[in-house]
């Protein structure tokens, strides 16, 4: 009956669709502009909505960069959630953070249900699991 | 952190290497090689919960089976 119950909980395969980024374009523009700071001071004033007020809207989409959560990646928001019938994932990349640009590093965090399996999945980078 | 019940986990890397299987209790981690295929399965009747840091802000995933629609 366990053995019945197996579940799969697909990772990568979903996650680029379920983002909630409400466009993408808009995305890669801040992404851009971070990449482009010549300091992480500049990147943290970018960050924060100064020097570039006139571009104001750029800088503005979802809830991830208004007044201040930009610098907070909320799990429990829905944004970058990769689900499947035994689970779900979620990334916090830099896609979805763009706080990270620059750190090198990013996190997520799954949830599986009873007898459920995540398919076998590499990375350009090393996860530490805990 | 890991909370709930176990997993196993395993990965294997390139071509020659061993292939290696964990069982991972709550408060315990590892690590998955770069490049590595890895997998976690949870055979218990609770559910789990994990946490994975990894050392890219753009990761990327490959996963080996896609899923048929």
């Amino acid at each position: 009956m366990r053995r019945a119950a197996l579940t799969t909980l697909l990772l990568g395969v979903i996650l680029p669709v379920t983002t909630q980024i409400a466009d993408p374009t808009k995305a890669a523009i801040i992404i851009d502009q971070l990449e482009d700071a010549p300091t992480s001071a500049a990147r943290f004033n970018l960050l924060k909505g100064r020097d570039v007020r006139s571009r104001r809207s750029l800088i503005i989409h979802g809830s991830i960069l208004t007044h201040g959560p930009q610098f907070v990646f909320d799990f429990n928001a829905g944004i970058g959630v990769g689900k499947g019938a035994g689970g779900n994932i979620t990334v916090a990349n830099v896609a979805d953070f763009p706080f990270l640009v620059g750190q090198g590093m990013s996190l997520t965090v799954g949830k599986m249900a009873y007898v459920s399996l995540s398919l076998s999945v590499s990375h350009r980078s090393k996860p530490f699991l805990t | 952190m890991m909370s709930g019940s176990n997993l196993k986990v395993g990965f294997i890397q390139e071509n020659g290497a061993r292939f290696v299987t964990n069982i991972l209790n709550p408060g315990q981690g590892t690590i998955f090689p770069k490049g590595s295929f890895h997998y976690q399965v949870n055979l218990d009747c609770e559910p789990v919960s994990f946490v994975a840091g990894l050392n890219s802000a753009d990761p990327g995933a490959t996963s080996i089976a896609q899923r048929c629609k």
